[in-house]
């Protein structure tokens, strides 16, 4: 050992390196790649979630009176329209509707995140449950005559409660929305009265995902994660090998079709995913109690069908790249965004605005959301189509595109 | 006319500015031995690629068998070694074997024929469970021959077959070489080992990308009066032949 030869092999390293130009570029490169992505990643809390308004609440409170025997009207005092206002709407993007019914399919079918429903005498209601609480006897008369004697009895309560019908498929998601509403609700009721509590007026119904947890939430993720790390991995080193070993050579001269060779591979690696989901829901459920509401078999369809894209864009890389090293070199390129930009870990809602179209570009974002429909949702085929759609494309695309290529490679033009 | 086996006509091959084959002839005819030679980078294993349809030429045509190289018939017919040792490493002898029977449409039973056969010859039936991957160096040369003879080709394309091979096995490949020539097989074969090339029936010595000399070694080394295809070589290099 000597200071020689040690500064001759330092030397020989950085020699080496700077002939090879991907791998340098890939040095300077990959930090600014990771420092980007997790700082988006992680820059905020889920905004822009939409949520539906339906507000019937007439704003009047009707109040029973012992005497004359009766109800007075109160007018103005609208708190539904107060509490709206409050809305913390960088986190909730509101629309309103006036149809509940239409406002709930609108969740159902993945359109929002959730309802929050104000019935039609919800101010009457809150007033009337706001004035038993403090046991009031009498109330001032609106238009400046005698106090009334409030009929405490007869005060109804029964629509003094918001109705919160929430999609609890995305944990995070679901927090951020009880959480925003709860605020406004602690500020404008609980401040200005505190008797009451906000869990008092606030009543959280799940349409999807109750009880979810995050790892509900996550297991479908982590399933189609893992199937995007091994199918990249498998398909970019053994066709790369093939490509370095002279084999792929020898099937070029054969009979054997370009299509034969892609579909080959694709049946063993289609197979191998299948395998490894199974994998992961058996573990899942066995170890850690995971919830699969909707049909397995529909979720197993789903990887196979995003590891055939995977595949083919895993043969596109391959004919880039010229030997194994250089193809290793792609995988972190693909892995890194799909696990930090497809919403597996952190909802595509706590990104910011401007890369939110980067994640819909990555097809882990469909496969994932698709797998999370079926197995927190329970949703069919119909209701995830448009993810599957984009998982055909995905596949059909990156399919030809790589039998292309490959039909070009083996007669080189 | 003599019915040639291997008939490349003008082929022209380009890699960006450097032009790696130039206007190249060449005809085998049945039953050849025919050695492509030439020092590294004189363009043989371009030529071997031109002519078994790996790549496409810029110019010029090729036929075998008097088919286009395209033709999909073409290619039960003929077999290719490329320069590495092209088998699957993680496969047994077996597998290997039998992978590339079926790749050419072979039957079970076809394979099973073939396999024995050709074990035999390579001496690997002892090793037929073995992975490919812990057989020694010149056993994977005969595996990888192996494979390509599975199809009992009628053209065979080796690209430096003998490259790392010791003399023992590189002797053995010749006397196999001749074994198909006399069942009427045509060999194409690249080389830089002189003494191997001496034992074609007919040498193309390349240089440059341009087919500088053709002829039975002898008598290139009459033409030029000299003792070994080496000084052949540089006479022709030199021009003084």
């Amino acid at each position: 050992m000597g200071a020689t030869m040690i500064l001759a092999m330092a030397r020989n390293i950085l020699l080496r390196l700077v002939h090879d130009r991907r791998t340098l570029g890939m040095i300077f490169v990959m930090p600014i790649i990771f420092i980007g992505l997790f700082g988006f990643a992680f820059a905020g809390e889920p905004e822009d979630i939409g949520t539906v308004v339906v507000n019937l609440d007439t704003g009047i409170a009707s109040i029973p009176v012992k005497e004359p025997v009766g109800n007075i009207t109160i007018p103005g005092l609208n708190l539904a329209e107060g509490i709206i206002d409050g809305f913390d709407t960088k986190t909730l993007t509101l629309h309103f509707s006036d149809d509940a019914d239409e406002a709930l399919k609108k969740v159902e079918n993945g359109e929002a995140w959730a309802v929050v429903y104000f019935p039609e005498n919800f101010t009457s209601h809150l007033y009337g449950k706001l004035l038993k609480i403090m046991k009031t006897g009498t109330i001032p008369d609106p238009i400046g005559g005698q106090d009334y004697s409030v009929d405490l009895q007869n005060i109804s309560t029964s629509d003094a409660t918001i109705d919160l019908r929430i999609d609890g498929s995305n944990t995070q998601v679901a927090a951020a929305i009880i959480q925003s509403i709860s605020e406004t609700l602690s500020k404008s009721v609980e401040e200005s009265h505190p008797d009451l509590s906000f869990s008092d007026v606030l009543n959280i119904r799940y349409v999807y995902g109750e009880n979810a947890r995050f790892i509900d939430f996550f297991a479908p993720g982590i399933m189609a994660l893992v199937v995007t790390n091994i199918t990249i991995m498998l398909t970019i080193v053994s066709f790369v090998r093939e490509k370095t070993n002279g084999t792929l050579d020898r099937l070029f001269v054969s009979p054997m079709k370009s299509t034969d060779i892609v579909l080959g591979y694709t049946v063993t690696f289609s197979l191998v995913a299948l395998f490894q989901s199974v994998e992961i829901i058996a573990v899942g459920v066995l170890l850690f109690d995971i919830r699969i509401v909707g049909s397995i078999a529909l979720a197993l369809m789903i990887i196979v069908l995003y590891a055939i894209g995977l595949l083919g864009l895993g043969f596109l890389l391959s004919t880039i790249a010229k030997n194994e090293f250089q193809a290793i070199q792609f995988i972190p390129l693909i892995i890194l965004p799909s696990i930090i930009l497809a919403g597996v870990i952190w909802p595509i809602e706590s990104m910011p605005p401007i890369i939110r179209p980067v994640s819909y570009a990555i097809p882990l974002t469909y496969a994932a959301e698709a797998l999370r429909s079926v197995m927190i949702r329970g949703w069919g085929p119909l209701e995830i189509g448009v993810d599957i759609l984009a998982l055909i494309i995905f596949a059909v695309l990156t399919f030809s595109l790589s039998i292309l290529i490959m039909r070009r490679k083996a007669h080189q033009s | 006319m003599a019915d040639y086996v291997v008939e490349a006509r003008g082929l022209v091959r380009r890699y960006g500015d450097l032009v790696a084959v130039d206007r190249l002839d060449f005809m085998v005819e049945k039953g050849e031995v025919y050695g492509l030679i030439g020092p590294n980078g004189s363009g043989k294993t371009t030529v071997i690629k031109l002519v078994c349809g790996l790549l496409k030429p810029h110019a010029g045509s090729v036929r075998v068998l008097g088919m286009q190289v395209a033709d999909p018939k073409l290619s039960h017919q003929i077999g290719y070694m490329p320069q590495e040792i092209a088998i699957y490493p993680d496969l047994t002898v077996h597998d290997n074997v039998r992978f590339f029977g079926e790749v050419y449409g072979l039957s079970k039973k076809e394979v099973e024929k073939r396999e024995e056969e050709l074990l035999d010859f390579a001496g690997l039936t002892e090793k037929r469970n073995a992975l490919a991957s812990t057989l020694s160096g010149g056993l994977k040369h005969r595996l990888s021959f192996a494979c390509t003879l599975v199809h009992t080709p009628k053209v065979l394309f080796l690209d430096e077959p003998t490259v790392g091979v010791d003399p023992e096995l590189r002797f053995s490949f010749w006397e196999f070489f001749y074994d198909l020539r006399k069942k009427g097989v045509t060999t194409i074969i690249t080389t830089h080992y002189m003494d191997e090339a001496r034992k074609c029936t007919r040498v193309g010595l390349i240089r440059r990308g341009k087919m500088v000399a053709e002829d039975h070694p002898k008598k290139l080394m009459e033409k030029t009066g000299t003792g070994s295809l080496e000084d052949v070589f540089l006479a022709f290099s030199r021009g003084e032949a």
